[in-house]
């Protein structure tokens, strides 16, 4: 097996007074999709907050494509697409759809930058992509709809074209058909541009015939590795603290009725 | 009634439309982005704050003390040091927490200006003066503070405007790529606090809110991207301004209420229209 594009050992992360997650290990590889579970305040955020740098990091080590937290930060944020809860994203301000996704080019570049012709065609494309149509762009970002939201937001980490991509709860308030595209989205990217994604979840029964690797996550990692060897109901019930039906069906897929929450 | 020719010539009214000039580009930077950070409590409390500081400077007038200085320049250090105090209270993505820190400042610098306003024996005619304001009295030096703080209050919102407009939209995201928000996080509280405060002598503590913000609150329900608000009240806050000072003349009422009232008006009949 290749390299991984992100290895995880032994972290322990929060912010100023303690960690709040402990012991966390595993490794994401190109072209796979790692879903990481867990409950309320389990610290799934910041978990993925640590590996761009965001969190405080204890003790362990976070290697992303050979670069190292701390030191490499500031490279590692170049191949680094981030995408954050969608409820964090303020809706007082008239951001036009395009500029949203040309701030993923053009805030990394410095304040004065210009951007050119064909910072603006790339746009085009990845909106294209996502499949967010020609008379989207110049619409204010505020007033598109949950799932078209989530797109732009996916755009603005893929314009710059990363190697790894975090998202934090992105299916959260969205209607199913937005979901589908998404997931179907996702799982053609990480094919064609062999990337590793990582998304933290509350309920993965849509996209749990595509991932490749799970967390789960309750201040410390309880389970992690492939979909039918964590989902158990021991380990659910070790994750959510409450027994948690799990419906076998297939060889692959495990739909469960885990924690839902707005 | 006096000609719009007539009136022009008259310095008193001269220096009031260079004002309002002055604040109707403030409007369009500091209070547009006041509006795009959901943080329009903050220029009420940064008035009260002013307010408070140009009360200390009155108090220690009396005795003896920075005599000479104008009592904007110590209200100046207040607003921005509320500002500063605001700015490392709470981190930048804490909206809420923003305005309880805020509302807290408020009362604080409130019963501070109330202390020192007990303290008075000959100035409080000056400190009614703040609360109230008139465009019609600033003096040459005003207009030159006014024109100094908006200089460099509209570079900086210029040079730094994308970064400003993206620390609005969503801070975490802005933080992902290593842009140090908590930085200009401070600096735009800084930007919102130095605008209202060389406001004061002109619309007073009380009606700077009406004056700096509304004009962006009427903006943001029209226009179509972050230009666009930021014209728009240009505009607003220039046509109300302008006609608050002439017709304030001619029917001889105080010019910062009439604005005041102008601009609500604009906003009733934007938001109905809008629902």
């Amino acid at each position: 097996m290749s390299k991984p594009l992100l290895r995880v050992r032994g972290l322990s992360a929060g912010y100023d007074k303690e960690p709040v997650i402990r012991d966390i290990s595993f490794d994401v590889y190109e072209s796979e999709i790692c879903v990481i579970m867990g409950p309320n305040g389990a610290g799934k955020s910041t978990l993925l907050r640590s590996i761009i740098g965001l969190a405080r990091v204890y003790s362990g080590e976070i290697e992303v494509c050979g670069y190292r937290i701390p030191h490499d930060i500031k490279n590692i944020r170049r191949i680094i697409g981030y995408v954050p809860q969608r409820e964090y994203v303020s809706q007082n301000i008239p951001v036009t759809t395009k500029d949203v996704v040309l701030s993923g080019i053009t805030l990394r570049k410095g304040p004065l930058y210009i951007p050119t012709r064909k910072d603006m065609y790339t746009v085009r494309r990845v909106l294209e992509r996502v499949g967010i149509g020609r008379e989207l762009w110049f619409k204010k970002f505020n007033e598109l709809s949950g799932g078209q939201q989530q797109k732009v937001l996916l755009a603005r980490a893929l314009v710059f074209h990363p190697r790894i991509l975090l998202l934090d709860e992105p299916f959260s308030g969205i209607d199913i058909k937005s979901l589908r595209e998404i997931i179907d989205f996702l799982v053609e990217i990480k094919k064609s541009e062999k990337l590793g994604i990582v998304i933290v979840l509350h309920e993965i029964s849509e996209i749990l015939a595509h991932v490749d690797r799970i967390m789960l996550l309750n201040k410390r990692m309880v389970a992690c590795g492939d979909v039918l060897s964590v989902l158990t109901p021991e380990n659910l019930k070790q994750t959510y603290g409450v027994d948690v039906d799990v419906i076998p069906y297939g060889d692959k897929c495990l739909p469960i009725i885990g924690d839902r929450h707005a | 009634m006096p000609s719009i020719i007539g009136l022009l010539q008259n310095p008193f009214i001269l220096r009031a439309i260079l004002a309002v000039v002055l604040i109707s580009v403030l409007a369009a930077t500091a209070g547009s982005f006041t509006i795009f950070r959901g943080l329009s409590f903050l220029v009420a409390g940064i008035a009260h704050a002013a307010f408070a500081g140009a009360a200390l400077a009155l108090v220690l007038y009396q005795y003896g003390c920075l005599s000479g200085l104008d009592p904007l320049f110590v209200a100046l250090l207040f607003g921005v040091m509320m500002a500063v105090v605001i700015g490392l209270t709470e981190r930048p993505e804490s909206i809420s927490k923003i305005e309880v820190s805020i509302g807290v400042a408020f009362a604080f610098s409130m019963s501070l200006a109330i202390l020192f306003i007990s303290l008075m024996k000959e100035y409080s005619i000056e400190a009614w003066a703040l609360i109230l304001g008139d465009i019609l009295l600033l003096t040459i030096n005003d207009i030159i503070i006014l024109t100094i703080i908006t200089i460099i209050d509209t570079f900086i919102f210029v040079l730094f405007m994308r970064i400003f407009v993206f620390l609005s939209f969503d801070p975490e995201g802005l933080r992902a790529i290593g842009v140090n928000v908590d930085v200009y996080h401070i600096l735009m509280l800084v930007l919102i606090a130095s605008a209202t405060v060389v406001l004061l002598k002109g619309v007073g503590v009380i009606l700077v809110y009406a004056v700096l913000v509304v004009p962006s609150a009427i903006a943001n329900k029209i226009a179509n991207d972050v230009l666009g608000v930021m014209k728009l009240s240009f505009v607003i806050a220039l046509l109300s301004g302008v006609s608050g000072v002439f017709i304030s003349t001619v029917l001889d009422i105080v010019p910062s209420a009439l604005i005041g009232l102008i601009l609500v008006f604009i906003y009733f009949i934007v938001s109905a229209l809008k629902r």
